[in-house]
């Protein structure tokens, strides 16, 4: 699958999660709803990254996890980090959780983001003088 | 808010003014052309770039409206300010590379330059150019108020004098040295932030009793408070947590920066430094309303008339003066970052993106219709904010969401996507203003309000990115002017 068909099902796939989200939201039905935001935010990610998928399905999948751990825990008392265990896999899981994500864009930033070799032929091309 | 009379509180504030003044005289000798004046000709190094970044982003509301938020709905408010992390991975990973080499190809110095450069034609650089102004006047007037009130209660003036001396600075340092003096006093601004931050932090726990101690105290007052959506309910924390990580794309006073950039190598470790740097200014959000409020159940502390009083109130009653005076400069230093952002990005919309739009030219002499632009603003919003505070506290509510709606369909997608179109891109920032203001209206005359507290900026963005990618896809049988080679190839690498 080439560049443009990738991005063509991102976008494809933005769209159906978009839509969903704002139906999700007129029925209250608000674990679907935040499904299909983390699936928008993840889906961002992965239109910008272009060929790494698995830590982009990884980030989803910690998502989807952490928002089931809270539904689960939300009337539990009992403490984690000194928070309520459901508040604590807020702030101690999906507050930094999302470093991951920039910390692999700074890992792969030579790679795959902006590659040495490809950013000079890009600016011999096509820089202003 | 309660008035100071401590002559620490204001011996700081006064030194961090005449600091803000200083930057600016240094900075009024280094521009000498638009371009300096607004992206500072794109001279930052990553580090400059990283904290000026966090500080234009965590306006005065990161500092009073957070806390107070806090402190009336527990945590429903923290999903406003914890999408910031991912809202600054998508920046990064969307727009960074994008933004910053499409200006190495061209002169781009606004996003409505980005934008035309990416959909050609006049309509998508005057949409874009009227979503700017028009966010931008809600935001400013804001600021402006902001300004006011914290400057009232730390020097003990009349409103109109505040506003004098707080905006005679800020056009100082704007209008003589623009956005360079903006990022070296957003430098400044967001050093003092993260001193203040780190500060409270500390002493919020020691008032309270440690976090279980605060944990347990709120549960028993109401576990929904201390739960994970807070008394807000699961669908708004969530519409929240959409609008702020997606639309932190959309923010013009933070992802201009990436047209700042010296070399774009610099973007590498920006997203994670700008990140960890936000989670530590988003500590004071956190604490002193849940503080607060544990401190009010402990009888501790008498309940607050206005929630907006939490951070005041605390700073004056339950932290040493010389933290408060920072934490104030600090707060003043979150406004004043934010709105001298604004001021420049309105500025260039008027004089640089509209011109271009309509009549296909900048005027000359750029750099001094730009000065005079930025004083303009800046007395209007005064105006504004003194004589229409209701009509400004109604717009400051949808400057988030009229950026995210209007701005995230056409640059993040658009620039990722190369079937986008130029219909579009008008169409979804056209019809983003529209779901905005004409949903806030009725909500403040109480006709209508999207149900199960569904954010309305989060339903704006959700209908812009609908309509942005349905009318591109409707478009893809029409023949299009094929993109640049250089948009293209920036599109590519």
């Amino acid at each position: 699958m080439d560049r443009q068909q990738n991005s063509d099902r991102i976008v494809g796939a933005i769209f159906a999660v978009a839509l969903a989200a704002v139906l999700a939201s007129f029925f209250n039905a608000w674990l679907p709803f935040g499904i299909a935001v983390c699936g928008l935010l993840v889906l961002g990610l992965a239109l910008g990254f272009g060929s790494l998928r698995r830590p982009v399905a990884l980030l989803f999948a910690m998502y989807v996890l952490l928002l089931a751990g809270m539904v689960w825990l939300q009337d539990s008392p009992r403490l984690l980090g000194g928070l309520p265990a459901a508040t604590a896999l807020l702030v101690y899981g999906i507050w930094p959780m999302p470093l991951l994500a920039a910390l692999i864009y700074a890992l792969v930033f030579p790679t795959s983001v902006l590659p040495e070799d490809k950013l000079q032929a890009f600016l011999d091309k096509h820089a202003r003088r | 808010m309660p008035i100071t009379q401590s002559p620490v509180i204001i011996a700081c504030v006064v030194a961090y003014l005449v600091c803000c003044f200083a930057i600016g005289v240094w900075a009024l000798r280094r521009t000498r052309s638009a371009a300096d004046f607004f992206v500072a000709g794109k001279s930052l190094g990553p580090v400059v770039m990283t904290i000026a970044t966090m500080a234009s982003i965590m306006s005065g509301f990161g500092f009073v409206g957070g806390p107070g938020l806090v402190y009336e709905s527990g945590i429903s408010s923290l999903w406003i300010t914890f999408p910031a992390t991912i809202g600054f991975a998508l920046s990064w990973v969307l727009l960074g590379k994008r933004l910053r080499l499409l200006a190495e190809t061209r002169e781009i110095l606004t996003l409505p330059d980005a934008v035309a450069a990416r959909y050609g034609g006049r309509w998508p650089r005057l949409a874009m150019a009227v979503a700017l102004v028009l966010g931008v006047i809600g935001y400013l007037g804001t600021q402006v108020l902001a300004v006011g009130v914290v400057l009232v209660a730390v020097l003990n003036v009349s409103m109109p004098v505040a506003l004098v001396i707080g905006l005679g600075v800020l056009a100082f340092y704007t209008v003589a040295g623009g956005i360079l003096a903006g990022v070296y006093n957003d430098l400044f601004q967001g050093i003092v932030m993260m001193a203040a931050s780190a500060a409270v932090f500390f002493y919020a726990l020691l008032s309270g009793g440690g976090m279980s101690h605060i944990s347990t105290t709120l549960w028993a007052m109401d576990p929904a408070f201390i739960g994970p959506w807070g008394t807000r309910g699961p669908l708004a924390s969530l519409s929240w947590y959409a609008l702020f990580g997606l639309g932190w794309m959309g923010q013009p006073h933070g992802i201009t920066k990436f047209l700042m950039l010296r070399d774009p190598r610099g973007l590498r470790w920006g997203a994670l430094a700008t990140g960890m740097v936000y989670m530590v200014c988003s500590l004071l959000w956190m604490s002193i309303g849940l503080a607060m409020r544990a401190m009010v159940e402990n009888r501790l502390q008498p309940p607050l008339a206005n929630p907006d009083l939490a951070a005041p109130v605390f700073l004056m009653q339950h932290t040493p003066p010389v933290v408060a005076g920072v934490v104030f400069a600090g707060l003043l230093a979150a406004i004043m970052s934010t709105a001298n952002s604004f001021l420049n990005i309105g500025a260039a919309a008027v004089v640089r993106d509209i011109p271009l739009a309509l009549r296909g030219s900048a005027p000359r002499r750029e750099l001094r219709w730009s000065r005079v632009a930025t004083m303009v603003l800046l007395v209007v919003s005064a105006l504004f904010a003194l004589y229409m505070e209701n009509l400004v506290a109604l717009m400051g509510v949808f400057g988030w969401g009229t950026f995210a709606a209007a701005i995230v369909p056409p640059l993040a997608i658009g620039l990722n996507w190369k079937r986008a179109t130029a219909p579009a891109c008008v169409a979804s920032i056209a019809v983003s203003l529209a779901v905005n203001f004409a949903l806030e209206l009725l909500a403040k005359y109480r006709i209508y309000t999207l149900p199960y507290g569904m954010n309305v900026g989060c339903f704006a963005l959700l209908v812009s990115l609908l309509v942005f990618i349905a009318v591109s896809w409707a478009g893809t049988r029409r023949q299009h002017p094929p993109l640049p080679p250089e948009v293209r190839a920036v599109m590519e690498i």
